[in-house]
């Protein structure tokens, strides 16, 4: 609890101070989207506010977070603060118009409400659509917060009702400690901060060795694209997929190669700073496919990466994603060798 | 109370409070003064352009009593009521949640009464896209010909999920976008009423960043105020849009036009580290190379001060990339920001981006001179073609071997016309041709076809364009009529010992195999005959020694003919280059 508001208090200093100036003004607006990369402390921030409203014991314009509000709130119990999460991958427009029900009541216990939406960009189009008038002219006394990771993805008429947060990402430094005191080995503790910046994340890709087993077995896919190998399209079927055990890995496991053909940009740029290249271990692999391809050529491949995970979303299945990917590329590659001739 | 955004509170309430929709506001007055009002309205327009203000005022305008110049007084009962949200007679529907048909037939039942209080009875339905087919559908017939006294306004941000039939039967209003010089002028109104102190610059970021939405310049100014006390720095309106300053753009795009992609790289990087928006940054980016495009044409067309970079900045920039690579630039910015839409990774897409940005000039280096610095990258091309021409003359010196052929060969293939050197094995062709004679060739044409037949069918298949043009008793010349045949051929091994196998079994002595591309085996004479420095008639009588055939001395002449042709066909070449001359055999 107390480490809680440690943690905010430590990684988000320059927001908790302008929220913290803004309550004390009276000018905390009544919606905001809080928008940045997965772990920077949206949601505590939210509660950190929350806190801040209904806490008895304000001291410096901070929470104490030992009085009985706070300890409801931190475990979400605190019947005027309400949250709303994606129910499976959507947030659907029977949640938004439960809250919306809820809120033309009066709160339970102060006088304020709180809302906060988790994952706001995975609302339906309905769902986002039915918030907007709501977010207008708001019937109460209510704060409502918007979480995303995407700020695009959130219909541009709601962007421009809410006052807009941008979380600037965490430090490096303080995330690769945190990555240390976890036990993440060292060779993997740069592909780990690459890929989110929640501890909490890490720990559970952590489990069962998953996350080494993934990158060596990237390496290996990765081993074999770059040779133009089509047994590439093979170890899909046989090595990626059985990694590919649910949504939230496949969308890992595409981001992990999307990274290793931007290490490969980043080596055919010759930029080889080591707090960068998440794949140490590839770099010779790397460096000796570069001496075979133009830059340009590496970044059109990197360039194919980044449309995959899009792909997922659209519910293309996984083996198809990645399947696809590798015949892409390994075409693009061919095609080189072939304008060479 | 509670604090109220300044959106809300700033809402406009008569009709030359709505900024930038002039030609709406007027048309509208004069329908009112003048009683030509319609009884349904289409508002469209993008976010914070002043639909619903519109509607609203039209409400009140509508009933009002003390009509002046078209705008509601504010003052009477109805204007305060209809104010607060309180006048029963206007109904404000947010359609997004009352979408169903059941909803629409609520409003087509209750819109037959007459209203209560005020005159005309006006339903606001807002959002109005969101509508299902079966409640559009249903509006209709009430739409077309309601009773009187009621007036629909339908505003919406999405004009093309409107059926045809109901914009047809409404007006249709088309809110523009407000120009970044309104909204700051707004603001600036707003302010000075607030009695706020301001930097200008900082409003017009604010402005620029609100693309064009009101409600978003707004609650881009609100969350400025709330940033520090009673005053709007340029480092704060910064830091709330996510905006990146100018300077930092400029150092960016001077990285990227250096072609220096790992510096770029890390300004980029720092740009995101400071947690701006990746959207911001391209769109800022966007903006910025157009201003400097504009630069290029005319520098009095845009306004280097308000930028807040020095003209040298500009000069330096303009000068030293031409337009077609900023117009390139645009390209790709604008195509990545479409991509980064649906990506929670934006700064792997900005990476991407940087790098390509950094190459865009090597397509454009052979065009412009003006970058004459050896980049990393020209520096590689000048490697490998160096790298190349080694191969090439290692090829030169040695007989062509199954394995040196996979990575040499495609490159070697390249050149050949253009460069006399040709890599063909002339070891061995020349011995063969010293003793050719015409009885071996034609002795070989006439097994040819039998040892065809001996080969397994691929191989067949591979020789089928192919035939021996000279012949000796140690060798045969093959000629390929497709070059790309000739190097399959060429490293096949198998296919040369069994060729020569075939051949001993058919003429009972070995001969070694050679082959050359058909299309420069006349070239391959002619430098022979060259070198030789024999005359074509001598070059004949050695050809066919064998006088007792009648035909020889019109085989003599045919051949001198064809040598006599190839002088010709390698002056035309020398004179067109090899690839416009064709070589006709009639």
């Amino acid at each position: 609890m107390q480490n809680m508001l440690a943690t905010i208090n430590a990684n988000q200093p320059q927001l908790v101070h302008r929220f913290e100036l803004a309550i004390k003004h009276g000018e905390l607006a009544h919606a905001y989207l809080l928008v940045g990369p997965s772990g920077v402390g949206k949601t505590r921030l939210a509660q950190w506010i929350a806190m801040r409203l209904f806490c008895i014991h304000v001291e410096n314009g901070q929470p104490d977070g030992t009085c009985e509000e706070c300890q409801r709130i931190s475990k979400q119990l605190h019947p005027d603060v309400l949250t709303i999460a994606p129910d499976g991958r959507q947030i659907k427009v029977d949640q938004v118009r439960y809250l919306k029900a809820e809120f033309s009541k009066s709160a339970v216990e102060g006088s304020k409400k709180i809302f906060i939406i988790h994952d706001a960009d995975k609302m339906t189009v309905s769902a986002a659509n039915s918030l907007l008038k709501f977010l207008e002219e708001p019937s109460g006394d209510f704060v409502a917060f918007l979480l995303t990771t995407n700020k695009s993805a959130i219909l541009p008429t709601i962007q421009s009702r809410t006052q807009i947060v941008e979380f600037p990402p965490l430090p490096p430094e303080a995330f690769m400690e945190l990555l240390q005191q976890h036990e993440v080995p060292s060779s993997l503790m740069q592909l780990a901060a690459n890929l989110t910046s929640s501890i909490a994340t890490v720990d559970e890709l952590m489990q069962d060795d998953w996350l080494m087993n993934a990158k060596e077995t990237i390496e290996q896919w990765y081993q074999a694209v770059s040779q133009t190998d089509m047994q590439a399209f093979v170890f899909v079927q046989t090595k990626i997929m059985k990694l590919a055990t649910n949504r939230n890995l496949q969308q890992v496991l595409l981001t992990m190669i999307m990274l290793i053909w931007r290490d490969t940009m980043f080596v055919a740029n010759q930029e080889i700073a080591t707090d960068k290249i998440s794949y140490q271990s590839a770099l010779t692999t790397m460096k000796s496919f570069v001496q075979q391809h133009s830059p340009r050529k590496v970044t059109t491949v990197a360039q194919l990466t980044l449309s995959t995970s899009k792909m997922l979303d659209q519910n293309v299945s996984f083996q198809n994603v990645v399947e696809q990917l590798t015949i892409r590329i390994i075409e693009q590659l061919k095609e080189e060798a072939g304008v060479v001739k | 109370m509670s604090y109220q955004a300044l959106y809300r509170v700033w809402r406009p309430q008569r009709f030359d409070e709505i900024v930038g929709q002039q030609v709406i506001t007027t048309t509208l007055k004069n329908a009112l003064i003048t009683n030509q009002t319609s009884h349904a309205y289409l508002f469209t327009g993008p976010r914070g352009t002043g639909k619903t203000s519109a509607a609203k005022i039209f409400a009140k305008a509508i009933n009002c009593h003390h009509l002046k110049d078209g705008e509601p007084c504010n003052e009477c009962e109805t204007c305060k009521a209809i104010t607060n949200g309180q006048l029963n007679d206007v109904i404000e529907i947010d359609a997004a949640s009352n979408n169903g048909v059941e909803e629409i037939r609520d409003i087509r039942d209750k819109a037959k009464y007459a209203p209560t209080q005020a005159d005309y009875k006006v339903y606001i339905i807002d959002e109005v896209h969101m509508l299902s087919t079966g409640a559009f559908n249903a509006l209709l017939k009430t739409l077309e010909e309601p009773p009187a006294n009621v007036v629909f306004i339908l505003a919406t941000t999405e004009p093309h999920k409107i059926p045809l039939t109901i914009i047809s039967r409404t007006q249709r209003f088309d809110f523009r976008r407000i120009s970044a010089a309104d909204s700051f002028g707004r603001m600036k109104m707003i302010l000075d009423d607030k009695q706020v102190e301001y930097d200008e610059q900082a409003l017009w970021v604010i402005a620029r960043a609100a693309e064009g939405g009101m409600r978003d310049a707004l609650s881009i100014l609100d969350q400025a105020l709330s940033f520090s006390d009673n005053q709007i720095t340029l480092d704060n309106a910064l830091l709330v849009t996510g905006s990146v300053t100018k300077q930092l753009l400029h150092q960016y795009l001077q990285q990227v036009t250096d072609h220096d992609s790992g510096k770029a790289l890390e300004t980029m990087q720092s740009i995101l580290g400071a947690g701006k928006d990746g959207q911001r940054f391209i769109e800022d980016l966007i903006s910025f190379v157009r201003d400097l495009l504009l630069y290029q044409e005319s520098p009095d067309l845009i306004n280097i001060e308000s930028t807040g970079l020095s003209e040298h900045d500009y000069q330096s920039l303009a000068q030293k990339v031409t337009g077609n690579v900023w117009y390139q630039m645009i390209d790709q910015l604008n195509d990545i920001q479409q991509e980064m839409r649906f990506t929670t990774h934006p700064d792997v897409y900005l990476e991407v981006l940087t790098v390509k940005l950094a190459q865009i000039k090597a397509s454009d280096a052979t065009q412009n001179t003006v970058i004459s610095q050896a980049g990393p990258e020209l520096e590689q091309l000048q490697n490998t073609v160096a790298k190349l021409q080694q191969e090439i003359s290692q090829l030169q010196k040695q007989p062509a071997q199954p394995t040196q052929a996979n990575e040499s060969r495609p490159i070697a293939k390249k050149q050949p016309s253009s460069t006399k050197t040709v890599k063909i094995n002339l070891t061995k062709v020349y011995p063969i041709l010293e003793s050719a004679t015409k009885e071996d060739l034609i002795k070989l044409r006439d097994i040819w076809g039998d040892m065809l037949n001996m080969l397994s069918v691929p191989q067949r298949s591979l020789l089928h364009v192919s035939k021996p043009v000279a012949a000796s008793p140690q060798g045969v010349i093959v000629a390929f009529e497709y070059s790309f045949l000739y190097q399959k051929a060429a490293t096949d091994a198998d296919l040369e010992a069994d060729m020569q196998a075939d051949l001993t079994k058919l003429i009972g002595e070995t001969r070694s195999i050679v082959y050359v591309p058909d299309d420069q085996w006349p070239t391959i004479r002619q430098d022979f005959i060259k070198q030789h420095a024999l005359a074509p008639t001598s070059d004949a009588a050695n050809d066919s020694d064998s006088t007792d055939d009648p035909a020889t001395s019109e085989d003599e002449k045919e051949v001198t003919q064809t040598l006599n042709d190839d002088k010709m066909v390698t002056q035309a070449q020398e004179l067109f280059g090899n690839e416009i001359v064709e070589i006709k055999n009639d």
